[in-house]
């Protein structure tokens, strides 16, 4: 007994006595949690595939370290475009290979692009981003039927041309709608190239006018695609596991060897345990699920915080709902002016719009709530934007500002009756929350007849109530699909918008300049008009932009090469870093 | 015993549908619109919530959702998890063997030191190691997996460095992805390694079980060692007990020979348990150590509303515990000659 006992302990102390080796120099580790949706780029809409897809696939153009209005070239060298910006002419770069070996050239990216188009994913963003401009439509293709009342097989065949024949290395993508934001809205990784021989090889859509029906709308979840990747990022992928991604450099890779040699992701959801990690050097970088959590990092040995004036490329804003559905809403009292409750076009007038944007703290609120670590907005734009109006002042706490404009709403009329109503928010999230009660709070002082309340639903009713139009004022956001001011401004203030369909926005002035811009193809220009809306978004206050938390990044000190790109969900490309 | 055998595996498909049935009805008390909203990660896929609704069926009467699924299943199809976008049935047999591995290596420590200590504790009973057994499985049973997890977590890897979290190191990780020198024949890494004659990684995969098979064994075998302890104390009252004494046996024999055989009937009874509760009870120290078994998996399909993983899981589960319940009793057959299934 003594015997085995002993024996026990001695392989026990034998285990623990093998040293963990860190990370192993030539492997990259990231602890993080969201694991990918899916490999499937025509699926993929969220960050967790996104940072996986953007390394391993590759657009016609790609980001340039951190700055997101610079597009270096990426399997396009080029590109021109015709006069009245429906013509785009892309030349392919010449020798790219896949994964599978196969050579890159335009009929891949006539059959990606089509490949996008005909499923039409009503989960992917092929449909929300680029049906517009390619089809005329958004339909996505959840409903086959509607889906084929609007389109085409001709309309998806003209999509992309390849002039030079099929094995030529020159695309041309025709629209029917122009956008300025063509080669932004490409370097979404929804429009990342594929390959097309290996991919039919292996039983996906043959690109004929035969099958095409067959995979509009299908559940690209159970097609390979899903879980199988042939790409030519700078890395291919090896396995996509339980939870972990492994990824190794792609020898032929067109841009060169990498200096990583292996990428490993890790899904670790209880953040304690990847704090450890990071410590431990088990891991090169880890996600933090806030910043409270970063005290515990500070000044650990090997450990490096990049805090670098970054911020993300999202917006959270208060929005205010021009035409209240109030017919059984709680939320709005009487559904009257009368003292009890708002009428449905309650935010439509300006003054009340104002008011409010007079009870919000920013400055405090950037002070408080982000510690000093935050900036506010001038606009519901991300700064980094093309167009984002730093000069245009900013309404904040100003009680007599506030009540001057309560009296001036309908006519006085408001100032004498009072109104209540309740501001939403979903439960859990606080700062959406605490954006909501410092205006409750403030509007006690101005007249004891206005009274705002505020309540939290889980997130499911809190999407059904905003998109019945219940919701007279609640807290949102919206995080940047491509780098260009059209997904933020049309996004919230456009009046046949995103958010229209919750807030029934409408202001005319603002509309005219998005209209404008819309069909604007030179920068500069465009850069002027939402500047303009900048402004305007001052004097008619559509929503209100709460301020933005600079983000960070928890590295080890060998990691090198790091950079903050806002648009890309693992904020850095793979090939860019090192490690000493 | 066959007959037996056969009647309780009748019980199968009952507890089949009223599990199933219960969840069903459970999750209609949500809204459609809820439900398909578990499907939206931000707030640009909100759009897709009414396609949600209609690819799904889930305005159907529950009745049709339910036939639905069932008939799926009857075809062997459990559906589809969207937390391991694979199908159910794949996950269940990916994710099994790592929580049996885990289960079954932790069961060793727990039955081991519950029914050591438990003995130990009857045969001193109220002297000093009596009472320091009540503490601890006082202590064990009470403490929260998380705290004990974290606690060991902080000081095994945080301060000494020690053990580590997930399955296996990231070395051996990114050797073992897309590597065709090694077959994986039970999907347990330490049977696998030893078939494949890889000692490195055996130790390396036996050395991350460390933490979890002590959190595991901790807080279960608190549950053995009460329950052996009053057991025993009871048997040693016997009758049988007092003659074998008076046969002039030596205090050892009439101790493992007569009273403890009989005391650990109840033991084995609950061992059943202590088993099926490791295998599904493993969701938070799954989480915590980053395993990659049924309770992670579980948690966070239960978390996403992930219908169809619920279910499986909970339909696993069942059997599970049927299964046990029926080895369970034909143990009691072998332990216990006094107990007869005619």
């Amino acid at each position: 007994m003594k015997k085995s006992y002993t024996a026990f302990l001695a392989s026990l102390l034998l285990v623990a006595g093998i040293a963990f080796a860190q990370s192993p120099a030539n492997t990259y580790v990231f602890q993080t949690f969201g694991e990918p949706v899916t490999m499937d780029p025509a699926r993929a809409y969220d960050t967790g595939s996104g940072g996986i897809i953007e390394n391993v696939y590759e657009t016609l153009f790609l980001y340039d370290g951190e700055a997101i209005d610079q597009f270096v070239p990426g399997l396009a060298t080029g590109y021109s475009v015709s006069d009245d910006g429906l013509t785009w002419t892309f030349d392919l770069r010449e020798g790219v290979k896949f994964h599978s070996g196969n050579t890159m050239s335009c009929k891949d990216v006539a059959w990606s692009f089509k490949y996008g188009a005909v499923t039409a994913n009503a989960e992917g963003a092929t449909a929300y981003l680029m049906g517009h401009y390619w089809l005329g439509t958004q339909v996505d293709g959840s409903d086959k039927d509607a889906y084929l009342a609007e389109v085409t097989w001709e309309m998806i065949d003209n999509i992309v041309e390849c002039p030079e024949g099929p094995d030529g290395l020159v695309a041309v993508v025709n629209l029917v709608n122009p956008t300025p934001a063509l080669v932004p809205i490409l370097t979404y990784t929804a429009f990342s190239i594929l390959d097309s021989e290996w991919a039919i090889e292996n039983g996906q859509w043959d690109g004929t006018e035969a099958t095409w029906q067959d995979w509009i709308g299908r559940d690209l979840t159970a097609e390979f695609l899903h879980n199988n990747v042939s790409g030519t990022g700078a890395y291919r992928l090896v396995e996509w596991g339980t939870d972990s991604v492994v990824a190794e450099a792609f020898p032929e890779y067109w841009g060169g060897a990498p200096a990583i040699q292996n990428v490993v992701y890790q899904y670790v959801d209880e953040q304690s345990t990847r704090i450890l990690a990071i410590q431990q050097g088990d891991a090169d970088r880890i996600l933090l699920n806030e910043r409270a959590a970063l005290n515990q990092l500070r000044g650990a040995p090997g450990v490096t915080i990049l805090e670098e004036g970054w911020y993300p490329a999202s917006v959270t804003a208060v929005f205010f709902n021009f035409d209240i559905d109030t017919s059984n809403n709680e939320d709005v009292g009487s559904g009257q002016l009368d003292g009890n409750g708002i009428p449905s076009d309650f935010f439509a007038d300006v003054n009340v719009r104002r008011a409010f944007a007079h009870l919000f703290d920013q400055e405090g609120f950037v002070d408080q709530i982000y510690e000093g670590a935050g900036q506010v907005l001038t606009m519901g734009m991300p700064p980094a934007f093309l167009g984002y109006n730093p000069d245009a002042p900013v309404r904040t706490l100003d009680l007599e500002a506030a009540e001057e404009y309560f009296r001036a709403a309908f006519d006085g009329e408001l100032w004498e009756k009072g109104f209540q109503f309740t501001a939403l928010y979903n439960s859990g999230n606080t700062i959406r929350q605490t954006a909501l009660e410092i205006m409750a709070d403030n509007l006690e002082f101005i007249n004891p007849n206005f009274r705002m309340t505020v309540r939290g639903l889980p997130w499911a009713d809190y999407l059904a109530r905003t998109a019945e139009k219940k919701a007279p004022m609640f807290a949102l956001g919206w995080a940047a699909d491509y780098a260009d001011p059209s997904n933020f401004i049309n996004t919230f203030y456009d009046n046949d918008g995103y958010y229209s369909a919750r807030t029934s926005v409408n202001v005319p002035e603002i509309q005219a300049l998005i209209d404008q811009a819309d069909t604007v193809l030179d920068p500069g220009e465009r850069a002027f008009l939402y500047r303009d809306i900048g402004t305007l978004h001052y004097d008619q206050v559509p929503l209100l932009a709460v301020p933005v938390q600079e983000d960070f990044m928890v590295v080890r000190d060998n990691l090198e090469g790091v950079y903050y790109n806002t648009m890309l969900s693992t904020e850095f490309y793979w090939k860019d870093i090192a490690k000493r | 015993m066959f007959s037996f055998i056969v009647r309780r595996l009748l019980l199968l498909p009952v507890v089949f549908v009223g599990v199933t049935l219960a969840i069903v009805l459970l999750m209609q008390l949500l809204t459609p619109y809820q439900r398909a909203a578990a499907y939206v990660q931000s707030e640009q896929q909100i759009r897709q919530i009414p396609a949600i609704i209609e690819q799904f069926g889930l305005e159907d009467p529950w009745y049709m959702q339910y036939g639905r699924w069932l008939g799926q299943v009857f075809e062997g199809n459990l559906g589809y998890s969207r937390t391991s976008r694979e199908p159910v049935l794949t996950t269940l047999q990916r994710r099994f063997p790592v929580t049996l591995e885990l289960a079954l290596i932790a069961i060793i420590p727990v039955l081991g030191v519950g029914i050591t200590m438990g003995t130990a504790a009857a045969l001193n009973r109220d002297r000093f190691f009596d009472q320091f057994t009540r503490v601890v499985s006082v202590i064990g049973w009470s403490l929260p997996t998380f705290v004990l997890g974290i606690w060991l977590l902080v000081i095994f890897y945080g301060w000494l460095g020690w053990f580590q979290p997930g399955r296996i190191s990231t070395r051996f990780a990114v050797e073992l992805a897309g590597a065709s020198g090694f077959t994986s024949y039970t999907r347990m890494l330490t049977i696998d390694s030893l078939l494949n004659g890889r000692l490195d990684i055996f130790l390396d995969a036996l050395k991350h079980m460390v933490l979890p098979v002590v959190t595991l064994a901790v807080v279960q075998s608190a549950q053995i060692m009460r329950v052996m302890r009053s057991s025993l104390l009871d048997a040693l009252g016997q009758d049988y007990v007092r003659t074998a004494r008076a046969k002039g046996l030596p205090d050892r024999v009439v101790t493992r020979k007569h009273a403890r055989r009989n005391a650990l009937i109840p033991v084995i009874t609950l061992s059943g348990f202590v088993l099926i509760g490791l295998i599904n009870g493993v969701v938070i120290t799954e989480t915590i150590f980053n395993y990659p078994g049924l309770g992670q998996w579980a948690a966070a399909a239960a978390t996403n509303l992930d219908y169809a993983s619920v279910l499986g899981f909970a339909i696993f589960t069942a059997m599970m515990v049927v299964f046990a319940n029926l080895l369970v009793d034909v143990l009691y057959g072998i332990v216990d000659p006094r107990i007869r299934y005619e």
